[in-house]
């Protein structure tokens, strides 16, 4: 199999197969539309994806790689959140930082698969939570004043009984 | 910049700041377009928000926050400056991986964007300088108030900004400022002070920060619908980012609601629709045991204006009509098990000048189709009944004649009176492209005659392109062959289950029909096949002969093996599944046959053999059968066949003798579906099976285990 040099922001350049680096759309587009020849090896510069992030990327692409094309996202369905691999879920034991950062790079490389997964854990740490419980997973500032709040409080009572 | 360094230390800083407005005063005369000046520098993002926020990556480890200060302060004020930190450092030890610059006045964010490189360099690092996501960006009201927190201000205490610090009048006097613990607000005056602050040892990210709006709603899209609302009250930018988020749902399934322990009264459900009714375009009323009342319509038509798909399932509300007056693009429209929805509920609903294309009543004990007479209904072109008991076949028929524009006609498991009616309704719809006449499975009126005007009028339909006969006992392979004539346009063929018995002297359907259908309709890409008695291997073999098959489904026959299927597979190169589900002849060759076909074409493959004789092979011998070839998907597992429904079928509660002779077995068969029929028709609301394959699947799997329809209503 012919490899592709991926660069990540920080100039580290990583060899990866080239059906690999097709799991994302992006470099599969980019491929495409350069005609990018087999024979030659090119280096694609990722601006936006750091060599840390970038390693965790292909770590996921090469365990996914004979995965079948996943199912076009179909809004008449109700999008599941406990379908995660264990796999998936032991690679995603990570800071939430790097989480994030999975989510982004995910989103720019356009890999539907590791960006569902990733949303899904962070969905999960959504799921189900209280309004403190949020605040303090996600480090978010609660800005609203007593009054403020308790109006939001006020509004939302119906669903706030667990 | 236009002065070198030894220059600028002399100058004062001022007076620079003036010139560089005025030479910026200048540059921007010179703009081309309204969002890309000089150097294509974007002044604004996509969406129109003026670029204050820079993202700042490629730092050096262990900038500071003084040090990138130092950097940006010569384009102008700064507002803040944010260091993101890792721990990605030498033994994790935390380091800045990128900043936040935000720039009191877009222009000199502008600036800075377009300075030269060698100027925001640090410690011999060329920074990387670009736009934050608009979604970072402080956003700017409608009168020029700047909020600088993205999306609303998170504190409100305001403390107007200095006078002193060069910021242009039209957005200083309102700004607000404030002490935060993610972006600390640095005036000019002070930022030595800074140098060691506590921001640089702390990690204080936020997921609304780092996570743009993409990102954010693809999270959120996971989480339902409650939570959300409930989560409303973690801050203000969160609320924001919650309301506009449910402003882009566009479908809404109240069973999606299930898992909650709060009931979906109406109460609820109008404070749910408050939030995203005015973007919704499909709205499902299905969960179970409904706590609606009649205030439903009214909430539905006040708070979804641009509603377009309607389901309404298991509702007792008999007026409708609120919804005429609200949703006025409403063209879809489906009734489940609405049991008090009469005649006079849908009268208003279809009439000349209404919007709905798209009509279904399902499992309903009072609608006779009267409602339809006179309604010159134009745009309808969709009409569906699905068990309904007092469907008049007659009154229907006159009424066929207002809808002049029907394509789709579905009359599934109504009275059996119907079947005599039903020729004349086709003779009035030639341009019929879907027709489903599907659980007639009562012998009454079983003749040669009707039969014969049932294929005369089959005879018209020329457009038809998806046609579903399954169930009934009325098909025979005369019907066939006139359908294999006249439907040469057609693309789906469901004749499962139809009147087969193998060695019974009435002709059904058998070899000889599917033969004449596979010939003549070669356009077909969907072919069921399932629970035919009386089809064996030669029939099966002839789907060779339809290039275009996509789907083939042959469940639950025992009269099947592998060879025809393995031909098929060779053939047809379109295939994309074939469903052998309880064949009990069928073995693992088939699959060796997939693997062999898709050498010749690479198209993805899903065989599903579940209760075959393949999945007794496969999973005994080699788990790992399922990984042969790439483009292929082989599900041994799931048997989706009914076991109710295979020809050899023998209801163990009226098989009181134990002589298994044929006649037997068919007239158990008839008593059988008659005694479905008539639970169907004393209790009315069935089974919820029509409509989407999802149902079809989830009944599936009831009958897996054994259950009847018969028994799902009195579940």
């Amino acid at each position: 199999m012919p490899n592709i040099k991926l660069q990540s922001s920080d100039n580290e350049v990583f060899a990866v197969d080239i059906e690999i680096a097709k799991c994302s759309v992006t470099i599969k587009t980019m491929l495409e539309d350069l005609g990018v020849d087999d024979e030659e090896e090119e280096v694609v510069p990722l601006p936006n994806v750091n060599s840390a992030i970038l390693k965790k990327v292909i770590q996921w692409a090469t365990y996914h790689k004979d995965d079948p094309p996943l199912p076009e996202d179909d809004e008449n369905k109700e999008k599941r959140t406990d379908d995660i691999s264990s796999w998936d879920a032991d690679f995603l034991k990570v800071d939430q930082g790097t989480l994030f950062e999975l989510i982004l790079a995910a989103n720019y490389l356009d890999i539907k698969g590791l960006l569902d997964v990733t949303c899904k854990t962070v969905a999960n740490m959504i799921k189900g939570k209280t309004p403190d419980e949020i605040r303090k997973t996600f480090n978010i500032k609660n800005d609203f004043t007593a009054a403020e709040e308790d109006q939001v409080r006020k509004e939302n009572e119906w669903c706030e009984e667990k | 910049m236009f002065f070198d360094d030894e220059d600028e230390r002399f100058m004062n800083p001022e007076i620079l700041h003036v010139v560089h407005r005025e030479l910026y005063a200048i540059t921007s005369n010179l703009e081309i377009s309204p969002y890309y000046g000089l150097r294509n520098v974007p002044t604004h993002t996509e969406d129109g928000i003026p670029i204050r926020k820079l993202y700042v990556s490629n730092l050096p480890p262990k900038t500071t926050r003084a040090e990138l200060f130092n950097v940006f302060a010569q384009y102008g004020f700064i507002k803040s400056c944010w260091l993101r930190m890792g721990d990605k450092g030498p033994n994790k030890t935390p380091t800045p991986t990128y900043a936040f610059v935000t720039f009191g006045n877009p222009a000199d964010a502008h600036k800075a964007l377009q300075a030269p490189n060698h100027e925001k360099m640090l410690r011999g690092r060329n920074l990387r300088i670009s736009p934050a996501d608009s979604w970072h960006q402080p956003a700017e009201d409608a009168d020029g108030r700047v909020r600088w927190k993205p999306r609303g201000q998170r504190h409100d205490g305001e403390i107007p900004l200095p006078a002193s610090n060069g910021i242009d009048p039209q957005d200083g006097p309102s700004a607000t400022s404030s002490s935060e613990n993610d972006e600390v607000n640095v005036p000019e005056e002070n930022f030595v002070k800074v140098e060691g602050g506590s921001s640089e040892t702390e990690d204080p990210y936020n997921i609304l920060d780092i996570l743009n709006r993409d990102c954010m709603t693809h999270i959120l899209s996971f989480i339902p619908i409650k939570d959300l609302i409930r989560s409303e009250r973690v801050s203000k930018s969160w609320q924001n980012m919650i309301q506009e988020y449910l402003q882009s749902i566009r479908t809404f399934k109240t069973s999606w609601w299930v898992h909650e322990q709060s009931r979906l009264t109406t109460a609820v459900l109008r404070r749910v629709l408050q939030r995203l009714g005015s973007s919704l375009l499909r709205l499902h009323i299905d969960h179970q045991l409904s706590a609606l009342n009649d205030r439903t319509a009214h909430t539905i038509g006040k708070f979804c204006p641009n509603l377009e798909e309607l389901k309404v399932v298991g509702m007792y509300t008999k007026n409708w009509n609120p919804l005429l007056y609200g949703c006025k693009q409403l063209k879809n429209l489906a009734f489940v098990s609405c049991n008090k929805l009469t005649d006079s509920s849908l009268v208003h609903l279809v009439k000349n000048d209404s919007c709905i294309e798209v009509l279904t009543v399902a499992n309903n004990t009072h609608v006779t189709g009267l409602f339809l007479t006179g309604s010159n209904t134009t745009k309808l072109h969709s009409l569906s009944f699905y068990n309904c008991y007092s469907l008049q076949g007659t009154v229907l028929c006159a009424a066929i004649d207002t809808i002049p524009n029907l394509t789709t006609l579905k009359l599934d498991v109504c009275p059996v009176a119907m079947w005599k009616i039903i020729p004349m309704i086709l003779n009035k719809v030639p341009n019929l492209e879907e027709l489903s006449l599907s659980e007639y499975t009562s012998h009454d009126g079983l003749s040669a005659q009707n039969s014969d005007a049932f294929c005369e009028s089959l005879g018209q339909l020329k457009e038809l392109k998806v046609l579903n006969l399954s169930r009934n006992i009325h098909i025979n392979n005369a019907v066939l062959k006139k359908i294999s004539q006249t439907c040469t346009k057609l693309e789906s063929l469901n004749i499962s289950s139809c009147n087969s018995i193998r060695n019974f002297s009435s002709p059904g359907v058998g070899d000889e029909g599917v033969r004449a259908v596979c010939g003549g309709c070669c356009m077909l890409q969907t072919l069921d096949l399932s629970y035919l008695g009386a089809l064996t291997d030669a029939g099966l073999r002839a789907a060779a002969r339809l290039p275009r098959l996509r789907r083939l489904v042959a469940r639950g026959s025992d009269a099947l093996s592998s060879a025809p299927l393995a031909h098929v597979l060779r053939a047809c190169h379109q295939l994309e599944e074939v469903d052998a589900c309880g064949c009990d002849n069928v073995c693992s060759n088939v699959v060796e046959a997939a693997v062999e076909a898709l050498e010749a074409r690479p198209r993805a493959l899903r065989l599903r053999l579940g209760g075959t004789a393949a999945a007794c092979d496969c999973s005994e011998d080699e788990p790992q059968e399922n990984q042969k070839h790439k483009l292929l998907t082989v599900n041994i597992e799931e048997d989706l066949s009914n076991p109710n429904l295979r020809p050899d079928f023998v209801d163990q509660m009226f098989d009181y003798s134990s002589e298994d002779s044929l006649d037997d077995l068919y007239d158990h068969d008839l008593y059988d579906h008659d005694l479905y029929e008539d639970f169907d028709d004393f209790l009315g609301p069935a089974d919820e099976l029509l409509l989407d394959h999802d149902d079809d699947d989830e009944l599936n799997g009831l009958y897996a285990y054994g259950i009847h329809a018969a028994d799902i209503i009195l579940l």
